[in-house]
């Protein structure tokens, strides 16, 4: 049933963002440039965050919340891992490099929940 | 769908509409610092990387760049053009931290009609803050938010999460790294059984100490540990005006008052913080502060005075049957007077660069890329945005101000003579001001809509009579 909900936001949201793209053609915006802000702004401003509290703080209930932590998680995110990746792995700040830096975080975030906090939160249930 | 959901809703667009009045009409940066911060995003863009230097000064950075870097990339994936980020971003950013206010209250109160109310009152509170308050795209706005998150998963031992955003914080906004850090350690003062968290302490405590000597140096840090302070002493940039500020004010002490009593995990954590911030302010007034005399630091006390008074009023509303509604009214009530006073309080907007200048900028940077331009100091950091090179005719806001011990007196004091004695000089030849100069030495160079970028007129200047006289 969660998961239910979660795909129709996501399929609301597309929508959502095809439409706002043809209402922003009216004002000069070209239709892809369009979508192009709309789902890049969802990479950059809220998706980061989102992957890290759907893997490590599913225990959140209310969508306000789930939404404000995702927004602030991402602005955290983004910002350390690019200054890292720039400053220390001197990957260049392109269209390309960010969206790749950010996919490689989100990546890395299920596997830390797949394959290190899943197993040690059943540790420690096992010896409570 | 649920009632708090709606509420929610409501909140969030009038904090965005109210945010966004202002940024939509005029279309570039309203603030100077926002300004800096979109020239340097713009600087990290062209050049993919993230450069030591400020574009428009030559100098190393002065603080954090977090700010800009996000920016940058965030233009970058979806691009847009950096200067509808200082118009539309502060409203984002202002949403979240109201979403935040709500999260964290949530936790502290376990009420979620208490949480709706603290959310609300952010917007009404908040918004009366004028000068680099979060109305405008600076670095505080994203530190707010991140502050509020930071407390969020502190106050629920998500300690991990917690350092990430302190480690955000750090490199944003230095002063709010020092209150996020203070924060923490008064938390830890007043509350023993917080302290196997201690480590945690320590944790961001050499965060911050790598951060801030890192971006500031090691001086810096010495000084303010030897002085306890940073900034001489100055009158605070905030407006908490009028009769609505003094009605916040009455329920902000009420609040203090029933979370001290009744929230005993809410007051561990705001009334020190709280307690600490309105000692500092007073001896700040009568004296001066110690640890957070910047002037801009005091900002953070209004960040928690939405939990008192959206507590206040909450608590109140408790009393009576229609508890939900009584709420509502009491902020409908209050919203149209908060607004009305946050939209006059910012007026007039001020528009360094006008959108007639900026097109120009914009042509001429494309015809003359990289080409020297002098301005004075109000718009001399924005050439950089359009490929252009600055040299500031007055000091303050980091331009390039190296010439300014040569030039900037002839500028204010309006001699013709001695500016074109400094062209003639230095082999600098276009300026741009906005106002009406004496242009005896120049000629016009570049037109548009009626603003002129004048060039230097050698021929006129060796044919003039080289007297000492203006």
């Amino acid at each position: 049933m969660k998961i239910k909900t979660e795909v129709i936001g996501w399929v609301a949201f597309i929508i959502f963002a095809f439409i706002a793209a043809g209402v922003l053609a009216f004002y000069q915006v070209p239709y892809f440039e369009g979508l192009r802000i709309i789902f890049g702004s969802a990479y950059v401003l809220f998706l980061p965050g989102y992957i890290i509290v759907r893997c490590f703080f599913d225990d959140l209930e209310d969508w306000i919340e789930k939404f404000g932590v995702s927004f602030g998680l991402s602005i955290a995110v983004v910002v350390l891992s690019v200054m890292f990746s720039n400053l220390v792995l001197r990957i260049p700040i392109t269209a390309v490099s960010n969206i790749l830096v950010l996919l490689a975080v989100m990546i890395i975030t299920v596997l830390l929940r797949v394959f290190i906090y899943k197993p040690l939160k059943h540790k420690n249930k096992q010896s409570a | 769908m649920k009632w708090h959901y709606l509420a929610a809703v409501a909140i969030l667009i009038f904090i965005v509409s109210l945010n966004l009045h202002g940024h939509v009409e005029t279309g570039t940066p309203l603030h100077i610092d926002s300004w800096m911060m979109t020239v340097i995003a713009d600087d990290i863009v062209k050049q993919e990387k993230i450069l030591p230097d400020e574009p428009f000064s030559g100098l190393p950075h002065s603080g954090p760049i977090g700010n800009p870097v996000f920016q940058a990339v965030l233009s970058s994936i979806t691009g847009a053009k950096l200067l509808a980020f200082a118009a539309y971003l502060p409203a984002f950013l202002n949403a979240v931290m109201a979403l935040l206010f709500y999260a964290l209250a949530k936790f502290i109160f376990k009420d979620r009609l208490a949480a709706l109310s603290v959310m609300a009152f952010q917007s009404l509170v908040l918004s009366q803050i004028t000068m680099l308050g979060p109305f405008y795209l600076v670095n505080l706005s994203f530190a707010m938010v991140l502050t509020i998150l930071y407390l969020f998963f502190f106050m629920r031992a998500k300690l991990v999460a917690a350092g990430i955003c302190f480690a955000a914080i750090a490199v944003i906004h230095s002063s709010t790294m020092v209150f996020v850090l203070l924060a923490t350690a008064l938390f830890f003062v007043f509350n023993r059984k917080a302290w196997k968290m201690l480590p945690f302490m320590a944790g961001v405590g050499a965060i911050s100490v790598l951060a801030f000597t890192t971006i500031r140096g090691s001086g810096t840090l010495f000084s303010i540990a030897s002085e306890i302070g940073m900034f001489d002493k100055a009158w605070p940039y905030f407006q908490y005006i009028n009769l609505l500020g003094y009605g916040f004010t009455i329920l902000l002490a009420i609040g203090f008052y029933l979370i001290f009593v009744y929230e005993k995990k809410a007051a561990s954590i705001l009334v020190p913080i709280f307690g600490f911030m309105a000692a500092d302010m007073f001896l700040y007034w009568i004296w001066r502060g110690f640890l957070l005399v910047y002037r801009r630091l005091i900002t953070y006390i209004f960040l928690l005075t939405p939990f008192f008074i959206g507590y206040a009023i909450y608590y109140f509303s408790k009393q009576f049957k229609h508890k939900r509604w009584i709420l509502f009214i009491a902020i409908i009530g209050l919203a149209p007077f908060a607004a009305i006073q946050n939209m006059h309080a910012r007026e007039p907007y001020v528009q360094y660069v006008t959108e007639n200048e900026s097109e120009m900028f914009t042509q001429f940077g494309q015809a003359m890329p990289h080409a020297y331009l002098l301005a004075n100091h109000l718009q001399s950091y924005a050439l950089p945005y359009y490929n252009l090179k600055p040299i500031s005719l007055s000091p303050a806001h980091g331009a390039n101000t190296t010439y300014y011990s040569q030039v900037g007196t002839c500028f204010y004091n309006g001699h013709a003579k001695c500016i074109a004695d400094f062209f003639n000089r230095t082999g600098f030849d276009l300026l741009y001001t906005g106002t009406k100069i004496n242009v005896s030495y120049f000629s016009n160079y570049y037109e548009y809509k009626g603003l002129i970028i004048y060039r230097f007129n050698q021929k006129i200047y060796n044919s003039a009579p080289h007297s000492q006289n203006p």
